[in-house]
């Protein structure tokens, strides 16, 4: 075996380059600034359900800032021997686990807020010696609460245009879940300002407003992350509408004087779109010159197209007809 | 960014909040506790624990005793006993039928998830002599009344230094 890598490699553009390095420092001050949060309302956290709702929410949005690292890290890694498809798909499994955790805490937390509710439990909110003076917990929640809007906020707003222009679908779940993360934290805010009011009800209320947040994340996430896995064809950075660049392979194929028509096929991995192109050739004239030509006329569509495979067939056969109604 | 104005707003409405003297009428009680026992009754359930709290043929006696009463007094409000199990007051409580119950409760008492108790104002080794865990005294108020809670808990925080020599004088009674 040479050391070579046996498996064609994705090259990101220089300019994306850039981008991506900018991606990375931000997810690392993400993860930073949550663990300051996460400290902060864990010490402050006392009896109260929205505290015990938001601190599930901050520890639960580490895992989209983790799984882009660990993604970016893993994709970096060439295909070999073992695994000839390559790295790039491993983090679609730390998104499920991920997915799953947001999912399952965001139903107990939503759970125990109609619960408690349901059966008016109040919560008792003491005080606490600082410096000589006696504060209540629930001045301290609210700075608390307050801290973990800032970092969230900013953040996310400064990875949304780097998501869209590297097409991550993992910094995009992480910018997403940022903005979950201070609204939740104005909505934990306006909780604890209920119990000072003396408005016993707002502390559950505003925890179940959190984990119903957490539990649309959560599903979002896990709907996202199973089609992933079963190869669903690519879609825009949100996952809303499908991507045109499937019909933009097959035009920029049919264009070649040679092909007669085209059908293309693929999947999302990580960043990467890759998958096969199947072409009907006219003759069987210089068919690997031709196939060279094709490939390289598929791969320069979009950036993110790699290892897409040539398949030259007599027909298009049964799958065609169906889809045409032919 | 437009949007980070009413945040910082709403940050300076929080710190102004906290200097003024508005923020000091808060947290209210959901029932109303301290605005009715100021210049009213006190409701204090009293379960039998000396040297915390002991029945006598007149006036009860016993170091919880004493600071309830001295707690009253700073509120203008006339405590009315009522003695009982631990369980009664406990039920009572919940039920916003008494405003505090003593008796030597600490901070494991299993009435914890039912009503309000007060941070520990005082601690000690525990009876069987284990000085590594510690019993920790506290009171017990109506769930959710985090106003009386915080007058009771700032009241206690000025008892502390005295509660050991309540206790001494209690010993030698």
């Amino acid at each position: 075996m040479s050391a070579e890598t046996p498996f064609p490699d994705f090259k990101l553009p220089p300019e994306k380059e850039a981008a991506l390095r900018r991606a990375r420092r931000l997810e690392w001050w993400t993860i930073f600034f949550l663990l300051t949060i996460i400290a902060v309302v864990g010490l402050t956290m006392g009896m109260s359900q929205t505290m015990k709702a938001m601190w599930v929410e901050d520890t639960v949005s580490l895992i989209p800032s983790a799984a882009f690292l660990l993604g970016v890290y893993y994709r970096r890694k060439p295909a070999d021997e073992q695994f000839p498809y390559g790295y790039r798909r491993a983090v679609l499994i730390a998104f499920l686990a991920g997915s799953v955790a947001l999912f399952g805490f965001g139903l107990y937390i939503l759970g125990d807020s109609v619960y408690k509710l349901a059966a008016a439990e109040r919560p008792n909110v003491g005080t606490l010696e600082i410096f000589g003076r006696r504060v209540w917990l629930g001045w301290l929640m609210i700075a608390a609460l307050a801290y973990s809007v800032v970092p969230p906020f900013v953040l996310g707003r400064m990875k949304l245009p780097l998501a869209r222009d590297l097409h991550d679908k993992a910094l995009q779940t992480s910018a997403t879940m940022n903005k979950g993360d201070w609204l939740a934290g104005l909505a934990g805010i306006a909780g604890i300002l209920g119990i000072a009011y003396g408005f016993w009800w707002a502390d559950s209320a505003a925890a179940g407003f959190i984990s119903f947040e957490i539990v649309k994340d959560g599903y979002a996430d896990l709907r996202n992350s199973v089609a992933q896995l079963m190869n669903k064809r690519p879609t825009d950075v949100e996952s809303k509408e499908d991507d045109p660049v499937v019909d933009e392979v097959r035009t920029a194929l049919e264009r070649l004087a040679w092909v007669r028509e085209a059908r293309v096929r693929l999947r999302e991995d990580g960043d990467t779109l890759t998958g096969e192109a199947f072409v009907v050739p006219r003759d069987e004239q210089h068919i690997l010159k031709r196939l060279a030509e094709a490939h390289e006329a598929a791969h320069a569509v979009d950036w993110r197209l790699h290892d897409i495979q040539i398949v030259p067939v007599p027909s298009l056969g049964r799958q065609q007809d169906v889809k045409d109604g032919a | 960014m437009k949007r980070r104005t009413p945040l910082r707003r709403l940050v300076l409405i929080f710190v102004a909040c906290l200097l003024t003297p508005a923020c000091g009428s808060l947290p209210r009680d959901p029932e109303g506790t301290l605005q009715r026992v100021q210049g009213g009754r006190l409701r204090v359930g009293l379960v039998e624990n000396p040297p915390w709290v002991v029945h006598t043929e007149g006036e009860p006696a016993g170091a919880e005793v004493e600071l309830v009463r001295r707690f009253a007094a700073e509120l203008g409000a006339t405590p009315e006993w009522h003695r009982g199990g631990e369980q009664r007051h406990m039920e009572a409580l919940e039920r916003f039928e008494l405003d505090i119950v003593v008796g030597g409760v600490t901070d494991s008492t299993p009435w914890a998830k039912y009503v309000g108790l007060t941070g520990p104002y005082f601690e000690e080794g525990n009876a069987s002599g284990n000085t590594r865990r510690k019993e920790r005294h506290v009171m017990a108020v109506a769930p959710g009344e985090n106003g009386f809670l915080k007058r009771l808990e700032e009241f206690l925080a000025r008892e502390r230094p005295r509660v050991k020599e309540l206790l001494e004088r209690e010993a030698a009674r």
